[in-house]
């Protein structure tokens, strides 16, 4: 039984860096398009006296973007901003039960949203609205939520799946919790980026 | 029962006078069997389509919708092009409410097609300019950077007249008149004061092209589900209201003229018949963009509209 | 009701939960409960409308700029410079950090970029001069506000935003109260050396001091271009953010050649979860915000004290302090701003308060509020980057937050510290 489930595991770890790929590209994306649609706006306004038509709304269909597919990404590389105080006084079992109820918690209610999400998706494609300026179809652009918290669920239950699985705390599914018994001296003295990332 | 009104503006604005009076109205006439609770700016949230969400999903029953509407009624834009009401705002106000417009089938489905009917439409006085500089011809708009919200429609009408529309966030656009980045602006004469805009700009320019219209939509459901007793008794508070609405909208844009004139030394210009003709000239082109963008639905609503000013008299 | 609203999302928030899941839960409780007539499906859409906002995408810029900026060489080129004058001290190396904190704030828009830029150098030699570690942390997360304070800001910018305030003039209110508090911090940094007895390192010479000046002149045009700019009326202070993106690649990738174009995907994926993770909160903060405002909390909470008040000012910019500042504790500063703003417009106006004054004080109990326990996203971000657990990180604190809220003190006490700069622009 465990071993059918630790293939299946494998199995799902496959699909699963699939789509972090295409989170990461999804949000790398978002901001370069961001800076390079918003640089460009400012300089046609001075230099060539004309912005450019729909930038604005563009930039807020990127947040939103961004914003919701960087639910499922931050999921992924445990990134999601929490008050860990208390769960920091825990070791051993306690410490991976609760985080466990924290996946469990969690994963229901960003299934939720995904669920209730995708109706509104459904709604506001059927009334058909678009963006004022360049007449997009918004409900495209609100994709994300249904996307990005729907993955962000199946993170939490990943991770939760793992940590039932397999010996370990594990912060997210690929990720093992590390930092609080790292040495003080001689870590991160410099460049820090990868660790954002 | 309890009948909720999304308003687009804050408390005093002249939707809310208008909301006010439609309460007592409401109340009155239904023997207190219904309560009308409004809802003004910021209590049902502060981005437009979360009101048009709200009114389209049924959580609130009825809702304003103005400039922002084009995303989701694309042929309420009609209400955005210029020159296609008479100068006179009480005419226009009364042929906006009449039956061969409001209720007109190509109007009605525009809504129905979203899930929203619209019950009246409560024009909020001119659209006004103004700039740092005096306009009085197309070749005084020549260049000019003016704020236009981000709307395509818009953006042709000035691009029509010479100048440079610009697209600046509501909330960024005193400091960027202050700076500079923008010339000129078109708004309400009650926007123009609330904001503060007259302070950094020196003449505001009356050209009579449009007016800030808002039209009061409910939800196609809820209005379907009412008795033929309640839509009649709703017909007749909306009826009773385009007068009323008319007088409130230019008492109170006449009082907000009057604090911008004691509070700055503004130059005010009013448009002339043969100065307005020329931007008008300018203007009829965008019509047919009006069209090429929203359809079918949209060219009989501008026609019937047409129709229905040039039946009153109007220009 | 609104005990157990309370009571519900304090356990969830205390057990570890990710933060939006505590605002989630209780958007929704209200919303199950009655309190409100709004269902789930409005919720989607204040979220949606949340973040769907011209404004906040300054956030992600000036992080993107920042994070550019970190990864090469402009970050070392201000800290050198600040070192160059400031080694002799006593306590020098502590001041150049919180110094050093300030001139990249004047680089860049946000505190958490400040803690990666600034701690990520400083915190080592620190450690080396024999500063205990939970003194440097504290010292990097709070000084790290200042960057909140001196322009760019995205705190003054979201502000600005919501209240209807001139950016501009928020920016030129924000330096003084910023160098006030680095003086502040400074003099505690020089009593905390001299208590410690750890001594000064040599005077720079003029020669290195002038090298520093030249290595930084480039950098330093950052508030040139970013503040001029919006002056000039060139760009909007929105806009201004990704100017600072423009202008970071031309340092980095063109003339320094730091950075090569293969980072910037790394980089701006980097700066999008950044964005994300507080943006999710933004989100559901707005859903949960305006669930509070049609179940009519607010007024209930806050509608006897605005009363009271009246139009005593110092009274009512010290509740609007308190509030902010008990706010942030939990919940993101941006958050706060957009949820809280609103809620006190009609006490700004009511007590005729300067609504730049109320920017300066609202946008520095949002920086305290980063760097204050239990929820500060400062906080946060030094525990993902210097890897270490949460209690350490906070444990040196007290002291900054005590000179924190003196500042607070000393800035309702004297408008003019905040007022008396942007007074010089308008005649
Ligand atoms: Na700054
Ligand atoms: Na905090």
């Amino acid at each position: 039984m465990k071993f059918a489930f630790n293939g299946l595991l494998a199995v799902l770890a496959v699909f699963d860096r699939a789509i972090g790929v295409l989170e990461r590209l999804v949000i790398g994306a978002t901001v370069l398009a961001m800076a390079f649609l918003m640089s460009a706006h400012v300089v046609g306004q001075l230099v060539f006296d004309q912005g450019i038509p729909g930038s604005y709304e563009v930039t807020e269909m990127l947040i939103v973007v961004m914003t919701f597919v960087g639910v499922s990404y931050a999921a992924r590389h445990a990134r999601h901003i929490r008050m860990s105080a208390l769960y920091e006084q825990l070791s051993g079992a306690p410490r991976k039960g609760l985080l466990m109820l924290i996946c469990a918690g969690t994963a229901a209610l960003m299934f939720y949203f995904a669920w209730k999400s995708g109706q509104y998706v459904l709604e506001i494609q059927g009334r058909g609205r678009v963006s004022s300026s360049l007449g997009l179809p918004m409900w495209i652009v609100y994709l994300a939520l249904p996307a990005g918290f729907g993955l962000a669920g199946v993170q939490y239950l990943l991770t939760l799946a793992r940590n039932a699985l397999t010996p370990g705390i594990w912060r997210s599914f690929n990720e093992r919790e590390t930092y609080s018994d790292v040495p003080v001296h001689g870590t991160e003295a410099g460049g820090s980026h990868d660790d954002r990332a | 029962e309890t009948w909720r009104i999304g308003l687009e503006e804050i408390e005093g604005s002249v939707q809310h006078r208008y909301a006010e009076q439609f309460k007592e109205l409401v109340e009155e006439q239904s023997d207190g069997d219904i309560t009308v609770q409004l809802l003004p700016y910021g209590t049902w949230g502060s981005t437009y389509s979360s009101l048009y969400d709200a009114v389209q999903g049924g959580a609130i029953q009825m809702g304003f919708g103005s400039g922002a509407l084009g995303g989701t009624v694309p042929e309420s834009q009609l209400l955005n092009l210029n020159f296609i009401m008479p100068a006179d705002q009480l005419e226009t106000t009364k042929v906006l409410n009449s039956d061969a417009f409001l209720k007109s089938e190509a109007w009605q489905q525009a809504f129905r097609q979203r899930d929203l009917v619209p019950l009246a439409e409560l024009p909020e006085g001119y659209q006004v300019w103004t700039a740092n500089k005096a306009i009085r011809a197309p070749a005084d708009m020549k260049g000019v950077n003016i704020r236009v919200m981000d709307n395509s429609l818009l953006r042709s009408t000035y691009n029509a007249y010479g100048a440079t529309p610009t697209t600046i966030a509501y909330g960024e656009l005193y400091s960027a008149l202050q700076q500079g980045q923008a010339d000129a602006n078109i708004q309400p004469v009650f926007a123009h004061e609330e904001m503060g805009f007259y302070e950094v700009q020196s003449h505001m320019i009356f050209a009579r092209q449009s007016q800030f219209v808002a039209t009061l939509m409910g939800n196609a459901d809820w209005y379907d589900g009412l008795s033929d007793a309640r839509r009649a008794m709703l017909d007749k508070v909306t009826g009773k209201l385009v007068r009323a609405g008319h007088d409130m909208q230019t008492r109170f844009n006449q009082e907000r003229l009057e604090t911008i004139k004691s509070e700055s030394d503004i130059t005010i210009i009013e448009l002339d018949d043969a100065q307005r003709d020329a931007f008008r000239k300018l203007a009829k082109p965008v019509r047919q963009t009006y069209i090429d963008e929203v359809g079918e639905r949209g060219e009989q609503s501008l026609n019937i509209l047409l129709k229905a000013f040039k039946k009153a008299g109007g220009e | 009701m609104l005990i157990a609203l309370a009571l519900i999302m304090l356990v969830l928030l205390l057990l570890g939960y990710p933060m939006m899941v505590p605002l989630a839960v209780g958007t929704l409780f209200m919303m199950f409960s009655g309190m409100t007539f709004f269902g789930p499906d409005q919720a989607v859409s204040w979220m949606i409308n949340g973040v769907g906002s011209w404004v906040l995408a300054a956030v992600p810029m000036f992080i993107f700029a920042a994070d550019i900026l970190t990864k090469g060489h402009t970050a070392n080129r201000l800290l050198d410079l600040v070192d160059a004058f400031s080694r002799h001290w006593r306590g020098g190396l502590p001041i150049t950090t919180a110094a050093g904190c300030a001139v990249f704030g004047a680089v860049s828009g946000s505190t958490q970029a400040t803690v990666v830029a600034m701690g990520g150098p400083m915190r080592p030699r620190l450690l080396a001069k024999g500063y205990p570690d939970s003194f440097a942390l504290a010292l990097i997360i709070n000084a790290s506000d200042i960057a909140l304070l001196i322009p760019p800001s995205i705190g003054f910018i979201v502000y600005g935003v919501v209240m209807g305030t001139s950016i501009g003039d928020l920016f030129l209110a924000g330096i003084l109260p910023g160098i006030l508090i680095l003086l502040m911090f400074a003099a505690y940094c020089w009593v905390g050396a001299r208590l410690k007895g750890i001594e000064p390192e040599p005077r720079a010479s003029w020669d290195e001091r002038f090298t520093a000046i030249g290595r930084a002149i480039l950098p330093l045009g950052f508030p040139v271009l970013v503040v001029g700019g919006i002056y000039l009326g060139f760009f909007s202070a929105v806009e201004a953010s990704a100017v600072a993106v423009a202008y970071a690649l031309l340092l980095e990738v063109v003339i320094y050649r730091k950075v090569s174009i293969r980072d910037l995907g790394g980089l701006a994926l980097s700066s999008g979860m950044i964005t994300a993770v507080v943006f999710i909160l933004v989100a559901i903060g707005a859903a949960f915000s305006q669930t509070l405002a049609t179940a009519g909390v607010p007024e209930q909470l806050l509608g006897p004290a605005i009363e009271a008040i009246g139009d005593n000012k110092t009274a009512a910019l010290a509740l609007i302090a308190v509030a902010f500042f008990i706010g942030c504790m939990f919940v993101d500063p941006i958050v706060v701003i957009l949820i809280l703003v609103p809620i006190f417009r009609p006490l700004v106006e009511s007590a005729d308060l300067n609504p730049v004054h109320v920017g300066v004080i609202v946008t520095l109990q949002a920086a305290i509020g980063s760097a204050t326990p239990p929820f500060g996203c400062d906080i946060f971000t030094a525990i993902a980057v210097f890897r270490r657990p949460y209690l350490e990180v906070i444990r040196g604190t007290p002291p900054f937050i005590l000179i924190l809220m003196l500042a607070t003190v000393i800035l309702i006490a004297y408008p003019e510290i905040s007022l008396w700069l942007p007074s010089l622009d308008s005649p």
